[in-house]
């Protein structure tokens, strides 16, 4: 075994000491297509399959992005590296260890390279209303989470049924307003999906959060303010908190509860009150009460309390008797605090800025710049972590993407995989 | 199911009369494509940070779970499913200990790629035609001597599945038929040793070489 082991590695430095083109194959341009199937794909694509003699034949001609682009189109690309970017985005750490197929990987993975006679689409993956299935061994749509871990590794991720509409783990459709593409997907408990991440127990303020945080790539304090009021905290934040105005050795609360992610206008109203999980799964509460407000904070028993907000009586109430709770209506105004701080010019907000529902909150950050450009740095982190782009460079691949640009970018991932890998500065 | 429909009938029409903008917002999403924004340039981008990870480095990454098994897949051409037999056994003992991230600099878990390759190409060598037989052309009964070109070819052929023929092919072919004819003579100078045992160690290591190559 150690002989064994010994050899692997003598083999792969030779592999690596390659020096000069070889009569029987053009070494070069092999090579190159290697690097990019291996990236692209994860190697999965089989040199033997006619996409790869297609891929060298396109880097003999000096075409490495329609190389890569081919190497993008395949199926392994789905199996790969699309499948691998929709786990990690289950959760803000962009993780996918642990992580396994569900309705809202399956449904990224859809509008990552088209499926179901749909194209690819990205602008619409916290918006769309619709349910994708995947199609199983015995060529039956199924839900993601059906599939097991060995059927998962045969599975084409291409093909997929599209569904009309999103549907609770109890079965009830969610009101279009409320969908948030694939932040609200999914069918059953403790299936790894955002919305099972983003909505159990606690305040919901984590999904919220993870919203911004995927869709952007900036974290809490990147959009942090203090420039903002009492008004936009949520009510059970405790405004007497010592660290609540100015904070002491950390940052202030209002900072983020009133001037950042987590604030009332900038979407908290959205999912507050109206998911939860239960023992079902991820439920759209549908008759919300006073008990059942997770804008009153994490305790149930204590909402009542927090609604109430009398600082008179003892115990003194955890909460803060300024704030309008969020708002019936699930509004947002980003332009709140964001518009004055610089984030929605940092963030390339070019839609409206208010508006009311998820959906809609959902729709138009995908129109934002930074949508393109965090997508554009991830892709780059899983293909050429070791690479060199400057800035310029990322905001061309981003642009070439960006269907809201002008000119129209493609709204296809596939875009910025190929041009990020067929990049000098990747390849 | 009815309600479904009325509902996204509903929503079709409310979306055709919701105009904010002048952009449309589409209730079903998908239904209705973007459309580019007038004078959207990347003058409204805002700032993004370069990314510079050293000199000459450019796109060597590793292959992440996922990929090493696919990787591994491909270099025996199928024949041992990831699915199935004694690799579907390993891959689920380790998988949470292959590289999680494609970072050389921030990967580990290498070492459990050559733990599914051993699994993997011992599935090649079981019932009494093994695919190292009928595939590979190594005849289990004999002595590694006589298989001993056999070895060699299939340990070109494993390593050009991840390698595009570079093994047999490429610059290196000659270094690479010499660490396997080394590799091979030092299975047969054991005199306990047999061909599947000597098929086993050309097989792991052909197959590691390929799953694991970084970049290239």
């Amino acid at each position: 075994m150690v002989r064994g082991l010994g050899a692997y590695l003598l083999l792969a430095m030779l592999w690596l000491s390659t020096e000069s083109a070889h009569a029987q194959i053009d070494v070069d341009a092999t090579v190159k297509a290697l690097r990019l199937r291996n990236g692209i794909t994860g190697g999965l694509l089989p040199v033997s399959d006619p996409i790869f003699a297609n891929m060298v034949t396109r880097v003999q001609a000096g075409d490495l992005y329609g190389a890569a682009l081919l190497a993008a189109n395949s199926r392994y690309f789905a199996d790969y590296l699309a499948r691998r970017l929709a786990l990690q985005m289950q959760t803000p750490a962009l993780d996918e260890t642990g992580m396994t197929d569900n309705d809202a990987t399956a449904f990224l993975i859809a509008h990552f390279t088209g499926a179901a006679g749909t194209v690819p689409r990205l602008s619409t993956i916290f918006s769309e209303n619709a349910t994708y299935l995947v199609v199983d061994s015995s060529g039956q749509p199924v839900h993601a989470a059906d599939i097991s871990f060995e059927e998962g590794l045969n599975i084409n991720w291409t093909q997929m049924v599209r569904i009309n509409g999103q549907e609770d783990a109890t079965g009830f459709v969610l009101p279009v307003k409320h969908v948030g593409g694939y932040l609200t997907l999914s069918d059953r408990p403790n299936d790894n999906s955002f919305a099972i991440f983003g909505a159990t127990a606690g305040t919901n303020l984590r999904m919220i959060a993870g919203f911004w945080e995927i869709a952007t790539g900036l974290t809490l304090m990147d959009v942090a303010s203090q420039a903002a009021t009492v008004q936009q905290v949520p009510r059970f934040v405790p405004s007497f908190d010592p660290n609540f105005f100015v904070g002491q050795g950390q940052p202030a609360c209002m900072s983020c509860h009133a001037g950042g992610m987590v604030s009332l206008d900038h979407g908290y109203s959205t999912v507050a009150n109206t998911f939860d999980v239960t023992g079902d799964g991820f439920i759209f509460v549908q008759n919300s009460t006073t008990g059942s407000k997770k804008s009153l904070g994490s305790d149930r028993g204590a909402r009542g309390r927090v609604q109430t907000c009398n600082l008179s009586r003892t115990p003194t109430p955890v909460c803060n008797p300024e704030s309008p709770d969020v708002d019936p209506n699930n509004s947002w105004n980003v332009a709140q605090t964001w518009q004055q701080s610089g984030t929605l010019k940092a963030m390339g907000w070019v839609g409206p800025t208010q508006g009311q529902g998820l959906q809609a909150l959902g729709y138009y950050a995908a129109q934002s710049w930074i949508f393109y450009q965090n997508l554009t740095q991830r892709v780059i982190g899983e293909l050429c972590p070791l690479g060199t782009f400057s800035e310029t460079e990322i905001n061309r691949i981003a642009g070439a993407a960006n269907p809201w640009a002008d000119p129209a970018g493609t709204d296809d991932i596939r875009t910025i995989v190929a041009m990020v890998a067929a990049s000098p500065g990747c390849l | 199911m009815k309600i479904r429909i009325a509902i996204t009938v509903a929503l079709f029409a409310t979306g055709c009369s919701d105009h904010l903008k002048g952009q449309r917002r589409p209730e079903v999403g998908i239904a209705v494509a973007p459309v580019s924004i007038k004078g959207n340039g990347l003058g409204n981008a805002g700032p993004v940070q370069p990314v510079s990870g050293g000199v000459n480095t450019l796109g060597v990454t590793v292959p992440t779970a996922r990929a090493s098994i696919g990787r591994i897949e491909n270099a025996l051409e199928k024949r041992a499913p990831a699915s199935t037999g004694n690799f579907a056994r390993a891959i689920a003992q380790v998988r949470t200990n292959l590289p999680r991230v494609s970072n050389p600099k921030e990967a580990s878990g290498f070492d459990q790629v050559q733990l599914l390759s051993y699994a993997a190409c011992s599935d090649l060598t079981r019932g009494t035609n093994p695919l190292m037989q009928s595939v590979y052309g190594i005849q289990p009964g004999s002595s590694i001597a006589n298989n001993e070109a056999a070895l060699i070819a299939a340990g070109r052929r494993i390593l050009d599945q991840n390698a595009a023929g570079l093994a047999s092919q490429g610059p290196a072919a000659t270094q690479v038929t010499t660490v396997l004819t080394n590799l091979v003579q030092a299975q047969a100078a054991s005199g306990s040793n047999t061909s599947t045992m000597a098929f086993m160690a050309v097989c792991i290591a052909a197959t590691t070489a390929g799953a694991t190559l970084l970049g290239i």
